[in-house]
């Protein structure tokens, strides 16, 4: 640990009137659920597009009695996430934990934890393309207006196009929803099997796109309906029979790794399992337990 | 781990602990949050309305006021009128928050003092469809809210089918003045009502009230 003094940051890092600022539009969001609010996106000492959005609505919303834990990939340790929750410990103070039940705050980046989430968490996503519309209009002031004006035809014969050229290829990646029945959100990156579960949920969704600038909201208790048709039905990334290999689980986001062979250069296998792995590692303790617990 | 921050000070404590009760309330309209003390500002001036004095609600002005900052344009009215810029109580606000004193139709945020001005609620700006997001946040000092006697049932998003929470002490066209907030969505104000206790709601312009 170094010795030599270190500049003393404001609580939470960024000022307090970029805190008010974000605030302010977290509000708006939350008042209009779906919509992208703008915002005065700060430098912040890690590249954009490496959730400088979600970091500060975090440093924006974050009180010294919570506690935060912080994902990328659903994994707890990527070294994305361990340092955005390094920067965030140190200019806040508060607990940090991986245990998804003991967190108050969870920032995210592609997933949404498995164990759900209750009234008294928030969830904060780090996404690096905002608008669903960019696909039909790349030019973010039009696509403004259209959202202002229920403008999503283009959008929805652009889905149709898509899904018969290429199956549901094209739609996995970029789910776009209807939020409270009113403005299209892109879900991206979250993959299909957490798009519902934004769905009339316990839990406050917070959104921030630090290079578009944007922040937007999906309430508890608010409507999600992805875009789908009569003859291609929204599907999850669920196959029948899929299961972890490290626990077990048979009804989670799964994930493939590498295992490298130490004995063997050439040789490793790809190995299925749990992408949120802080999940994983419990059902892993509860399975272990229960085989070394006497008969 | 070291330390590289600076204690918050107290109007910063407050801030924070306060927008997480509005963040709260506004993602669940109609749950009773509870505004901290502000114990920052021991005196906040009196308004005179016929010669008498009238305090302000401690709670619902400094929870406005935590949101205020430069970039804010800021009114406030009580007894159903506009309270001129060059008053005390205005440059009180201004001298603590920085923000930009206006009209009612260009202000971001107001404060009002009673029920009796929500009447001045439609002169304020309500965005437009492309920037909804530059619509006014009102703030309204009322005498009592809780959830014993409801008074209102309130429906739509971060409402688990409906919630009933009372509003007592306030005129009779208060919920009518609100409701006329909200008949051209995404467009309206987003509304937090706070008792003289701190008790606070939130109705963001999805919020639907009807009378119980
Ligand atoms: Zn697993």
């Amino acid at each position: 640990m170094s010795t030599t003094p270190e500049q003393l940051y404001n609580f939470g890092f960024i000022d307090e009137d970029s805190k008010r600022e974000v605030r302010r539009q977290i509000l708006k969001a939350i008042a209009l659920p779906g919509h992208q609010v703008p915002f005065a996106s700060r430098d912040l000492p890690i590249a954009r597009g490496w959730g400088t959005g979600g970091l500060q609505i975090t440093m924006a919303i974050i009180d010294a009695g919570d506690v935060l834990k912080v994902i990328d990939q659903g994994d707890d340790e990527s070294v994305n996430a361990v340092n955005l929750r390094r920067l965030l410990q140190r200019t806040t103070g508060v607990t940090t934990t991986v245990d998804t039940t003991a967190a108050s705050i969870i920032q995210t980046r592609h997933r949404i934890p498995e164990e759900p989430m209750r009234r008294d968490q928030i969830l904060v996503l780090q996404v690096p393309m905002v608008d669903p519309l960019r696909w039909v209009e790349p030019n973010l002031e039009r696509a403004t207006v259209m959202h202002g004006e229920s403008d999503y035809g283009r959008m929805w014969v652009y889905m149709y196009e898509s899904v018969v050229k290429a199956g549901d290829l094209r739609i996995a990646t970029q789910y776009p929803v209807i939020v409270a029945g009113r403005y299209m959100m892109d879900t991206t990156p979250i993959p299909r099997w957490d798009v519902m579960r934004l769905h009339n949920a316990e839990a406050l969704f917070l959104f921030g796109a630090g290079r578009e600038k944007r922040i937007y909201a999906v309430p508890p208790y608010t409507t999600i309906e992805p875009l789908q048709f009569e003859d291609f039905r929204f599907k999850t990334e669920f196959v029948a029979g899929q299961i972890c290999a490290r626990c077990g689980a048979q009804d989670t986001f799964l994930t493939s790794h590498f295992v490298v062979d130490p004995t063997n250069p050439a040789g490793g296998y790809w190995r299925t399992s749990c992408s949120d792995t802080s999940f994983c590692d419990k059902r892993v303790l509860v399975n272990t337990t229960n085989q070394e617990a006497p008969q | 781990m070291t330390t590289t921050f600076q204690q918050p000070s107290l109007f910063e404590t407050f801030c924070t602990a306060t927008f997480r009760v509005l963040l709260d309330c506004m993602a669940r309209p109609g749950t009773i949050g509870q505004i901290p003390e502000p114990t920052m500002f021991p005196q906040i001036p009196t308004i005179a309305i016929d010669d008498q004095p009238m305090l302000a609600n401690r709670f619902a002005l400094t929870s406005c006021l935590s949101l205020l900052d430069q970039e804010t344009r800021f009114a406030q009215a009580a007894n159903n009128t506009w309270i001129d810029a060059q008053s005390d109580i205005n440059r009180w606000v201004q001298l603590r928050s920085n923000c930009r004193l206006s009209d009612a139709k260009n202000a971001l945020f107001v404060y009002l003092w009673d029920s009796a001005s929500s009447a001045l609620l439609h002169e304020l700006n309500q965005g437009t469809l492309t920037f909804p997001e530059q619509s006014c946040t009102a703030f309204i000092a009322v005498p009592e809210i809780n959830d014993t006697e409801p008074t209102w049932r309130l429906r739509g998003p971060g409402i688990d089918g409906h919630c009933d929470v009372g509003v007592h002490g306030v005129v009779t066209d208060f919920a009518q003045n609100i409701i006329a907030t909200r008949a051209h969505f995404p467009l309206g104000i987003d509304i937090v009502c706070i008792d003289t206790h701190g008790k606070c709601i939130a109705l963001p312009r999805t919020c639907q009230i009807s009378l119980n």
